[in-house]
């Protein structure tokens, strides 16, 4: 967190919306990934991205300075998706179910300037993989492949050790491989590979 | 080796962590393993997919429409707090109050001699009543084995049953367990 950051931080604290406006801006990109990449869904990783910054502000005086800001905003962030995930899952629109083979078949995918990119092949297939995933397991890929954090950041956001991530990364990893063998992903991967 | 030390290596591997020694070993074992060495190369592909695949962006406007939901309500949870607290505060005060209250009223006769023989009567007269309560239930007592006997013999059977039931269940239940 740069200095500018730490000033608007500060004046957030003092419930300044325009300063917190900033913080959303410098930091929207992440949040909104990590929602997309944990929800599948645009309109839902818009709605949580939202929340998660909303939740931020109301809590900006439990935030321990010593901490990575961005570590703890995405937290918030992947333990609200988490929630919707596990009340969705109560809804029967279970995650586990296999997503429908055909990028054409996906639900929400909405035109707009964005959506070309999100609408890529790869996205679908990246995106068909994480779903094959369990929801712990999912959060840690994510926040190793898209964030770089350590797996010592990873098992802090995740309130977790880390042995624990160590080996939901590698469980993770091998269920991906496993998918790609079983539902004839491999094919469809061997493009973007080369 | 070991299954844990193969995964420690394709983990490492796929960190881009994995040292020259480690990486001989790994090959080596790999290729012991077709099976092994196929899986490998999976996560290997899907590794790649995963790095390579860019972030994606958040609808244009985001910003707006999140800063136009933040609640105000910092300054509003603030006189809440406060509120709250000042509550809390006269909620400890009301005891205080009342106690004060009373000691006021009752100094002034606490000092009167006729106050504290009133209250020496108050006492004797519960301790009477105490006593005569006492008496009754056990003159009462008395005279209900008098006239009932076999209540006595009937007490003791209930005693006697309670011992051997206890001794039943220590057997079966708590010796099983330690075995």
């Amino acid at each position: 967190m740069n200095h500018e950051e730490e000033v608007w931080l500060e004046q957030a604290r003092r419930g300044d919306r325009v300063a917190f406006g900033k913080l959303v801006e410098a930091y929207q990109g992440p949040v909104y990934n990590l929602a997309y990449r944990m929800l599948n869904n645009r309109g839902e990783a818009e709605e949580a991205a939202q929340e998660a910054f909303i939740r931020a502000f109301t809590r900006l005086e439990t935030y321990d300075p010593s901490r990575k800001f961005s570590t703890w905003l995405l937290s918030i962030t992947s333990n609200y998706c988490i929630d919707l995930i596990r009340k969705r899952r109560a809804t029967l629109l279970s995650i586990d179910e296999p997503l429908p083979p055909h990028p054409a078949l996906m639900s929400d995918r909405a035109d707009g300037p964005e959506s070309q990119a999100v609408n890529s092949e790869r996205q679908v297939l990246v995106q068909q993989l994480l779903a094959t995933l369990p929801e712990d397991y999912r959060q840690a890929v994510i926040l190793r492949y898209w964030y770089d954090l350590s797996y010592e950041e990873i098992a802090e956001t995740m309130d977790t050790t880390v042995s624990a991530i160590k080996s939901r990364l590698f469980r993770a990893r091998r269920q991906m491989a496993e998918a790609t063998n079983e539902n004839g992903v491999a094919a469809q991967l061997q493009p973007h590979l080369n | 080796m070991e299954h844990e030390e193969i995964i420690g290596l394709m983990m490492d591997a796929l960190d881009g962590e994995l040292s020259a020694a480690g990486e001989a070993e790994l090959v080596a074992h790999l290729r012991a393993r077709p099976d092994l060495a196929a899986e490998f190369g999976r996560m290997q592909a899907v590794d790649r997919l995963l790095r390579e695949t860019p972030a994606v962006t958040p609808p244009p406007g985001f910003v707006q429409r999140t800063v136009r939901r933040l609640p105000a309500a910092t300054r509003r949870h603030l006189w809440m707090g406060v509120f709250v607290y000042a509550l809390f505060m006269a909620a400890g005060l009301i005891p205080l109050v009342g106690l004060g209250w009373a000691a006021v009223q009752l100094v002034p006769a606490l000092g009167q001699p006729a106050m504290w023989a009133g209250l020496w009567q108050a006492v004797l007269a519960l301790l009477n009543a105490a006593g005569v309560i006492l008496r009754a239930l056990v003159s009462g007592a008395g005279e209900l084995v008098a006239e009932q006997p076999q209540l006595i013999g009937w007490l003791l059977l209930m005693a006697l049953v309670v011992v051997v039931w206890g001794g039943v269940v220590n057997r079966l239940v708590f010796q099983q367990e330690r075995t």
